[in-house]
């Protein structure tokens, strides 16, 4: 297999080579936390992750063989549970709540010898598309200090473009992976439904929510999927169908691609988006590729069905945050058990997350329940539906990642619609539970980076590395902005 | 048509959630509140037909329905609408 490697094979080789050795790798990247203003880690974990580096570096004295992921200095976005190490999900609920298990994806790193590096900042229990809601304040994206990353994995998306991560794993329930990835220039993918086990999550909706790699390359991005994709009996959404390995046929053939384009998902972006999206679309015309352009109005329905049923399932799992088990518990005095779940709430849940949550107790009472909540469930059905049949005409739909390329702060102002809708391309794929990819595809004039979006069918993540690879082969845009270099 | 939201409705929510909200509060929520029921209005406006009609399958939410009992292994295996007009998840 001819390729170019990757950040992850190129770190494993001078592993292996003893060209550095991990402590001195991982202290290189501790370093650079430290000295890093992007305000990317809530949590950093230097002594574990100083200890994990000695093990690998033992391991390699002995002349013991190394796993690809072995030694890998990674971070984790803050709501993924890590025994013994702080797990805030971004707010002052759990500011001081520190899990007494470990999320399965962690679990699974963890098992390979993955070096974890700390927590990524958030948005607030995930609800946000720019970092800007998180406690711990936002996010710099690297590219350009006065924009935001994307969200709500913007500590994750950030750290890996600005070289304080080799890789991140973040989690994406209306595009939360995908839009930050555009943003900072990165690749990153939602998985298809069920694939990555979702336990030891602290979740935001359930039935919408996937973990998935945030990586500098497409082989980056493949070789964490291998790793994290498998069945997990601890969780009930974790689907039991084998997963296909995408590593070994990254450089198989694409020849005859049909290629899709909704035109409705191009609407309302920026020209400049528009045009590389479009440009990097056409170059798989060169393989082959035939692409159709066609109106897809059942994408039009996607946001208000996430906002229904986004919100509804937000409101039921943010229940159990109410000052009695676990995290804060407001302080001064209370009439009541009752008085006192709203006086924590009222305090240490932001501004965001208590609109959601409101929201979400109203479309699910009765009287409304049918009309929204009952309603939505139908429409995701049909959309799902719909996606499935015009992957019998297509093997791949290309759209923006994003309309625009990363905004300022306080972009949306008082209008939490106008936030929303910087996912409007994004989140079809939560919706249709399929597997989509985002790949940087360019600069605007202001130098910031485009993402295109590739969808494809339920279980096919072998095609999209496939056909991003292709692309990135010979378009390659990421770059790592200050931080460890290395040659990519 | 429910989008339509009062300040008395917020109230009643507020207290169902276990939140507190200031007078101000209120009413930024009530002009949020607004700005996204526009949103979720598509969803309300949809036809039942259009949805019924073209969906194979769906899921099955209301287990207080007795009929819920009513469906078959086949139907719950293979996922869809059965007799009754309950709709099911079909299990990868």
């Amino acid at each position: 297999m001819s390729k170019n490697k990757g950040l992850i094979r190129k770190i494993h080789d001078a592993l292996v080579a003893k060209k550095v050795s991990c402590l001195e790798l991982t202290s290189w990247y501790l370093r650079e936390i430290e000295k890093s203003d992007l305000n990317a880690f809530i949590t950093v974990t230097k002594e574990q992750a100083l200890e994990s580096a000695k093990k690998v570096d033992e391991k390699i004295n002995k002349g013991e063989k190394i796993g690809l992921l072995e030694g890998v200095p990674m971070s984790l976005k803050d709501n993924f549970s890590t025994k013994g190490i702080l797990t805030t999900c971004g707010s002052k609920m759990l500011e001081n709540y520190v899990p007494i298990y470990n999320a399965t994806v962690y679990e699974i790193l963890k098992n390979q010898g993955c070096v974890l590096l700390g927590k990524n900042n958030q948005d607030q229990f995930a609800m946000g598309s720019s970092n800007e809601t998180s406690y711990f304040g936002p996010v710099k994206n690297p590219h350009d200090k006065t924009k935001v990353p994307g969200g709500s994995s913007g500590g994750a998306c950030a750290s890996v473009a600005s070289g304080l991560a080799a890789f991140a794993i973040g989690h994406d329930t209306g595009g939360s992976i995908r839009q930050p990835a555009a943003f900072c220039g990165i690749v990153g993918l939602k998985p298809t439904y069920g694939a990555i086990s979702r336990y030891g999550i602290i979740p935001l909706a359930s039935s919408l929510e996937q973990a998935g790699p945030l990586t500098l390359t497409v082989e980056d991005n493949s070789i964490v999927y291998d790793c994290l994709a498998a069945h997990d009996p601890k969780d009930e959404t974790s689907s039991k169908i084998e997963r296909k390995k995408t590593f070994n046929s990254l450089d198989d053939s694409i020849e005859g691609l049909k290629i899709g384009i909704p035109t409705n998902c191009f609407e309302g972006s920026d020209k400049e988006v528009y045009d590389a999206v479009e440009k990097a679309a056409k170059f798989y015309e060169k393989f082959g590729a035939k692409i159709t352009y066609f109106a897809f109005p059942e994408f039009d329905l996607s946001m208000p069905v996430y906002c229904v049923l986004g919100r509804a399932e937000t409101a039921s799992n943010m229940a159990c945050f109410d000052g009695i088990r676990y995290g804060y518990k407001y302080k001064g005095e209370y009439s009541d058990v009752n008085d006192l779940m709203a006086k924590t709430r009222s305090k240490a849940l932001g501004d965001e997350v208590k609109r959601r949550i409101i929201l979400g107790s109203y479309v699910l009472n009765t009287g409304y329940h049918d009309a929204l909540y009952k309603k939505s469930l139908g429409v995701k059905k049909l959309i799902t539906d719909k996606v499935a049949e015009k992957f019998e005409e297509f093997d791949i739909l290309i759209t923006p990642t994003s309309p625009t390329t990363a905004f300022g702060f306080n972009y949306a102002g008082d209008d939490p619609v106008k936030m929303q809708l910087a996912d409007i391309c994004v989140v079809n794929a939560n919706i249709a539970e399929i597997p989509a990819l985002s790949i940087p595809c360019g600069y605007d004039s202001n130098n910031l980076p485009i993402g295109m979006q590739i969808m494809s069918k339920c279980w096919s993540e072998d095609l999209l590395f496939r056909v991003a690879y292709k692309y990135e082969k010979e378009n390659f845009f990421a770059k790592i902005i200050g931080g460890v270099q290395f040659e990519i | 048509m429910a989008s339509k939201i009062s300040k008395d409705e917020i109230l009643r929510l507020a207290k169902l959630s276990r939140l507190e909200f200031s007078e101000d509060e209120i009413m930024g929520l009530l002009k949020d509140m607004e700005n996204i029921m526009k949103l979720t209005a598509k969803v309300e406006e949809y036809e039942n037909d259009k949805i019924y009609n073209n969906s194979k399958i769906n899921i099955h939410q209301d287990y207080e329905k007795p009929e819920y009992d009513a469906c078959t292994r086949d139907e719950i295996l293979s996922g869809g609408i059965n007799k009754n007009g309950f709709f099911f998840i079909k299990k990868y």
